[in-house]
């Protein structure tokens, strides 16, 4: 396996690492898309293990975002995702004239996620994304979608999936957060205990009009989805906040939309004592995973191409 | 700025250069702290620093150590005296690369730690150290804090420690467990800044002369209550980078 550094984008400003091994038949590359504040290692190093142990399989890159890691921010009035989409994009050129016309798989988890959600909408290069631990935290991957809708979706599917009630009575007998709380180094919300306890106490959380809105974003999602053809596989840790977030909201519809298990699939990582991938034992089961989706997808382009010709 | 890589016997060292445009023989190595929370969370800052640090005309290299970040190997392999060799790699390189003459060194928490141990162990000549942080009074929670996303895991049949995704060698683990010690011991530096909330070092560096030692508040504790949702000593207000870059400039000669 060769590790080499490599620097692309307009002003050759995105600094990456491409992870090479032993070419075999396939034509297809994996970019690793990170979190929005971590670098390319990843969370607990896990992009550097997911770069390595593929690289026997096909190259894969990873990059530090421009203003993260590496790479030097950019001036001008683009959004982080905007910003991010831009690089993912220089990603893609890059890996084109690199290696001369290849198919690209996408993955990334939390923000990397959605901005693989977002490339694959807008690149016909890209033919698979995984998204791990992924939130659709970000209005701008759904262009159409107002941005009040969006709001109320984050707002209400985040209250209504994170256990806060649980989280603060947990905190009610640990001596260390009363320490932390007096000496004012605790980062405790009085308001959002208050709207809590309020949405618990009406059991309004996924009432009404707020069921509209979640329904109409994950329909959303879906649509968007299978309307650009690619495939898509969705990883979570299970006692990951994001994996009750997913099981609320875009999990809920996906049968409405009839989706086949050959156009996506959601996997869980089970994992008692890890929510981010982050205990050797949960990111040895990703890894696997993450294997077995690679292979499939490179055997399936593998026949494509094999039935095209 | 480069990035590369940098053989070195087991493996390579990802390391970045940050090469300053003006003439000089002076040079910076940055020691980041090696891993978990507190890796990920002070990367950026560190590389701010170095960005500014060298628009002030000294170059500058900051690094992964061995098994860590994207320097190769893993972190079961890894061991203080490996890391300590790490630094000295890289002082080297900076000598040999690009004729450097007089260096500094500032360390980030674990990162302070090693270079004072590097330093008194190795006997590296002439060097003035900036402690960011260091880590003076270590136990069972400070692993809480760097690895605070995961629990820490005792793998009796192996002797190692996991967390983070990661496997540490329980040597490793009680050779941190007791690193704060190693700043009992008098510093051979030439001169001490210590940047941290509390002067902490200069007790404890008991026969230190105390004309080369400076205490630079670094982070009110304002700071974490207003913007941190946890106290996370790694992260480091780029108003203090000023601070640093002066008093490298006063130390130089």
């Amino acid at each position: 396996m060769e590790e080499t550094i490599v620097r692309f984008g307009k002003h050759g400003d995105v600094v990456g690492i491409l992870s090479e091994g032993p070419r075999g038949k396939s034509n297809t590359l994996l970019i690793l898309l990170n979190t929005a504040s971590e670098h390319c290692t990843g969370v607990g190093r896990l992009y550097v293990k997911i770069a390595r142990s593929l690289s026997d399989v096909l190259p894969v890159l990873r990059f530090d975002y421009s203003g993260n890691g590496d790479s030097p921010p950019r001036h001008g009035a683009k959004s982080f995702l905007d910003s991010a989409l831009e690089n993912t994009q220089e990603a893609l050129d890059f890996c084109e004239k690199y290696f001369g016309g290849m198919k690209v798989l996408l993955a990334g988890v939390c923000f990397g996620g959605d901005t693989a959600y977002a490339a694959a909408l807008k690149d016909e290069r890209v033919i698979g994304i995984a998204m791990m631990n992924s939130y659709f935290f970000n209005y701008g991957i759904f262009p159409d979608l107002d941005n009040e809708t969006y709001k109320t979706f984050k707002q209400r599917t985040y209250d209504g999936t994170h256990n806060l009630l649980g989280v603060y009575l947990k905190k009610i007998f640990s001596k260390e957060d009363w320490k932390r709380l007096i000496s004012r180094q605790s980062a405790f919300s009085f308001g959002r205990l208050l709207r809590t306890i309020t949405h618990y106490g009406r059991k309004k959380i996924f009432e009404g009009e707020t069921v509209n809105i979640i329904e109409k974003y994950s329909n959303y999602f879906w649509k968007n989805l299978l309307d650009a053809g690619r495939h898509s596989i969705l990883f979570y840790a299970e006692n990951d906040d994001s994996y009750s977030f997913y099981k609320a909201s875009i999990g809920k519809y996906r049968k409405s939309q009839s989706i086949k298990e050959g156009n996506s699939r959601t996997e869980v990582v089970q994992d008692e004592h890890s929510n981010w991938f982050l205990s050797q034992n949960s990111q040895e089961k990703l890894l696997k995973k993450i294997r077995t989706w690679v292979q499939e997808r490179i055997n399936s382009e593998i026949i494509n191409e094999a039935e095209h010709d | 700025m480069e990035t590369m890589y940098i053989d070195t016997s087991d493996g390579r060292l990802h390391s970045v250069f940050h090469q300053s445009l003006s003439s000089t023989d002076m040079g910076v190595v940055i020691c980041p702290p090696p891993f978990g929370l507190e890796y990920t969370n002070s990367y950026k800052a560190l590389s701010s620093l170095s960005s500014q640090v060298a628009s002030s005309g000294v170059h500058v290299i900051r690094f992964d150590y061995f098994g860590c970040g994207n320097s190769e190997g893993e972190l079961i392999e890894a061991s203080i005296e490996r890391w300590e060799d790490d630094i000295l790699t890289i002082t080297n390189e900076m000598r040999n690369a690009l004729d450097v003459k007089i260096i500094f060194y500032i360390g980030l928490r674990l990162g302070a730690n090693l270079i004072h141990q590097a330093i008194e162990r190795k006997k590296i000549d002439n060097a003035r150290v900036v402690y960011i942080a260091p880590i003076t009074n270590i136990d069972s929670r400070h692993f809480k804090t760097i690895c605070r996303r995961a629990d820490i895991k005792y793998n009796a049949r192996q002797r190692s420690y996991h967390f983070e995704g990661d496997i540490m060698s329980e040597s490793l683990f009680l050779s941190i467990a007791k690193v704060h010690k190693v700043l009992e011991k008098p510093s051979k530096a030439l001169c001490v800044l210590e940047c941290s909330q509390k002067s902490l070092l200069k007790n404890m560096i008991s026969s230190h002369d105390k004309h080369n030692y400076t205490h630079i508040p670094l982070i009110s504790g304002e700071f974490w209550k207003r913007s941190m949702t946890v106290y996370d000593q790694s992260v480091v207000p780029r108003s203090e980078y000023n601070h640093i870059i002066n008093w490298m400039t006063r130390n130089e000669r």
